[in-house]
């Protein structure tokens, strides 16, 4: 037998510390288990973003083809296989015999939905965080009704989208990461020192602080290594498309924020082993500090913000609504007289022209949307204002931090909605200031009239992100881990005789 | 004159008030089995700490090959081997997966199945043994794995704190001849122990301690069981 005898190497003693945790009873069955719940969420993921995905397409798809009808239709082409330049369906052709009818009647296509979308397409990222887009909507029907419309929609809160929320991958990361990397390193030293090992390792050639890090190290390296391939979907399914770039970027970023989250997991374990006390001990400590982190903390600063900024519910928005429709229908006469001497350049249509008294009902709608839209801005603007005092208690939270990054980096953080209601609230208007002229004179569209026709522009919002807000986060998560890593260090350092 | 593998020069640990080692001075050469001697809280077990620097000297020295423990901590260690009074390697593991593990951690990775089988055979594990989980591993099994990667690396120096206690007769004296193989090897081995005869039958030389201090030393070849026992008793009754 022919040996020499050295001291280890880093990479040797990272490789046996791993070697003797991978050999521990539990670490593969837990490795394992987590995996398993990692691959559940991320299809549970892929499922709803590709639902949403599909939801957007066929809403975009119809309103493409209303329009292509509609201008056929002023163009003099009947036949809508022809306007389309393929077969169509029975259902297809009854539908296209509306839009010829409504292709030149102001009033009728603004009332009419599914001709125009506010739309935000979902980012193939969605796979990994479905954030706040089971509470918020992804697309606006944009009519001369449109606030009513949107406040009383029923799929915002329809099964399919709740079941979203709550089963996907960042939750996971968030939740059960720390749990994990908890359970891998709570008995890092102590179980050692209880089963009596501990001073036979020790009077080996190795530093104890550097074998409690070398253990550290790979039991939580383990459990970043597992998370890290499921960004890897993201970038699949975005592969050839225009947004592959943007989403391999967040996909990377995500990465490197479960890793330095994962790491700030690892600083706790290393400052709880430092403390020197037994496995149960480290274990209820380490629970302790992740019951706070991640839920007592956050859960602390959204009840703060909710008090700060009480944001007006859904019924009291309704509630105004209707108070504004019942005033604007007892004055539409004097609004209607009030709107035609505002508005000389708008031609008030004859008796004849408006046998049904259309005008009456078209200012009482529009009158009560343009009272409603101030209410929901202002709803808006507190739930940003909501959102910036949770930005704030990043700073408290490691896990607030990340889950806010996440959402953000997945386009479907609150911030994003809300951008996305603002804007779909600007194109609102720029719709109504387009159409109510229009539907006032009730005069005929032409196809001088459908090129200056508004169109919602922002359909890539979900795949823009909010550099300031993932450089706090990286920031948060980078001090806490060197803060707690610094302090665990030296307490580790001073306790060099553990054994 | 031989340099001595392991020196204790005043060595001294006190724990506030309590002295729990006394200006201890002994040297122990290659080839030489010291055996300490003495009632619990005697000292033996601080001694053996100190030597592993487990625990600061609060004045005096432990040196190993020459070096001390204290300045040199690693550089002591590679000559070093310890073998506690319980070896509870780990249970999960078999006994070959142990010997690999921990003589990996030593710095001897490059030992092949080979010659850690041939380690095993060489402290008579039964080789049903072997690829079984030490959970299910008597302790005089146990102790003879732990002997096997005391043997693995080729210590200058052995501590040992009370090995043999716990061990059936028969276990105990297959130990003992482990033991004095590592000493003909020429490794300094320093024997914590109550075991009265197995000192005797082992050891080069005898030192009984009480509270902290080696209150007297003998060589082991002049002293016979009885006298060594009365010797003992004298010292724990004064």
């Amino acid at each position: 037998m022919a040996s020499s005898k050295s001291s280890l190497s880093s990479r040797s003693l990272l490789s046996l510390a791993f070697w003797g945790f991978w050999k521990s009873p539990g670490a593969r069955w837990l490795c394992l288990v987590f995996v398993a719940l990692l691959a559940i969420a991320s299809f549970s993921g892929y499922r709803t973003y590709q639902r949403r995905l599909s939801v957007i397409e066929q809403a975009a798809t119809l309103s493409q083809t209303n329009r292509t009808l509609q201008i056929a239709s002023l163009k003099g082409i009947e036949d809508p296989e022809v306007a389309l330049g393929r077969p169509v369906t029975k259902q297809e052709r009854g539908r296209a015999r509306i839009q010829r009818i409504i292709a030149t009647l102001p009033t009728s296509l603004a009332y009419s939905g599914g001709n125009f979308n506010a739309l935000l397409s979902p980012s193939p990222m969605m796979i990994l965080s479905s954030g706040a887009s089971d509470l918020w909507p992804d697309r606006f029907t944009i009519t001369a009704y449109s606030q009513r419309r949107n406040l009383q929609r029923e799929d915002i809160a329809s099964p399919w989208q709740l079941e979203a929320g709550v089963w996907d991958v960042t939750t996971l990361v968030v939740y059960l990461l720390p749990l994990v990397i908890v359970a891998f390193t709570y008995n890092v030293v102590a179980d050692d020192r209880e089963r009596g090992t501990l001073a036979i390792i020790l009077s080996n050639p190795i530093r104890l602080d550097h074998w409690v890090l070398a253990n550290l190290l790979v039991r939580s390296l383990t459990a970043i290594v597992l998370v890290l391939p499921f960004s890897l979907l993201p970038i699949i399914l975005a592969y050839g498309s225009d947004q592959f770039q943007t989403v391999a970027t967040s996909a990377s970023f995500w990465g490197l924020l479960v890793a330095v989250y994962g790491l700030f997991w690892m600083t706790v374990s290393l400052f709880v082993v430092g403390l020197g006390r037994s496995s149960l001990n480290n274990g209820i400590v380490l629970v302790v500090f992740w019951f706070a982190l991640v839920a007592v903390v956050p859960n602390g600063v959204a009840e703060f913000a909710q008090a700060r900024q009480p944001v007006l519910s859904q019924q009291e928005l309704i509630t105004s609504e209707r108070a504004f429709r019942e005033a604007a229908e007892r004055d539409g006469k004097e609004l209607k007289d009030r709107y035609y001497k505002q508005h000389p350049e708008v031609k008030r249509p004859s008796h004849e022209q408006d046998r049904y008294n259309q005008t009456h009902w078209d200012i009482v709608r529009l009158e009560t949307d343009r009272q409603t839209q101030p209410l929901i801005r202002k709803s808006l603007a507190q739930v940003e204002a909501r959102f910036g005092i949770h930005r704030w208690g990043m700073a408290g939270s490691p896990a607030l931090a990340c889950k806010l990054a996440f959402d953000d980096l997945s386009g479907t953080s609150v911030g994003q909605h809300v951008q996305f209601c603002l804007r779909a609230s600007e194109f609102d208007e720029d719709f109504k200031t387009f159409f109510q002229p229009r539907m006032m004179s009730r005069e005929e569209l032409t196809l001088e009239d459908y090129d200056q026709m508004p169109a919602f522009q922002h359909q890539t919002l979900a795949f823009e992100r909010d550099a300031s807000l993932q450089g706090t986060a990286l920031l948060v998560l980078l001090l806490w881990t060197l803060a707690v890593g610094a302090i665990g260090y030296r307490r580790i350092q001073h306790r060099s005789h553990m054994a | 004159m031989s340099n001595p593998v392991l020196q204790a020069c005043d060595l001294t640990k006190a724990y506030g008030r309590f002295t729990a080692l006394d200006k201890l001075n002994i040297s122990i050469d290659a080839g030489q089995i010291f055996c300490l001697l003495g009632a619990n809280g005697a000292g033996k077990t601080t001694t053996i700490n100190l030597f592993l620097n487990f625990i600061s000297p609060t004045s005096g020295q432990a040196l190993v090959d020459g070096k001390d423990v204290k300045k040199h901590p690693l550089a002591t260690k590679t000559e070093l081997a310890y073998i506690p009074e319980t070896v509870n390697l780990y249970g999960h593991l078999t006994g070959l997966e142990n010997l690999q593990f921990f003589t990996a951690l030593a710095g001897l990775r490059e030992l092949s199945r080979n010659d850690l089988l041939e380690l095993l055979e060489r402290v008579h594990l039964p080789h049903a043994a072997i690829d079984r989980r030490m959970g299910a591993y008597s302790k005089g099994m146990r102790q003879k794995v732990a002997i096997a990667i005391a043997i693995a690396k080729q210590p200058k120096a052995l501590l040992l704190d009370e090995p043999t206690s716990g061990l059936d007769p028969s276990a105990a004296n297959e130990f003992s001849q482990l033991l004095e193989s590592l000493r003909d090897d020429g490794a300094a081995i320093l024997m914590a122990t109550h075991d009265l005869f197995r000192a005797k039958e082992v050891g080069t030389r005898l030192g009984i301690m009480r509270s902290g201090k080696l209150i007297d030393t003998v060589l082991a070849s002049e002293i016979d069981h009885q006298d060594l026992e009365q010797l003992y008793l004298q010292h724990m009754r004064s």
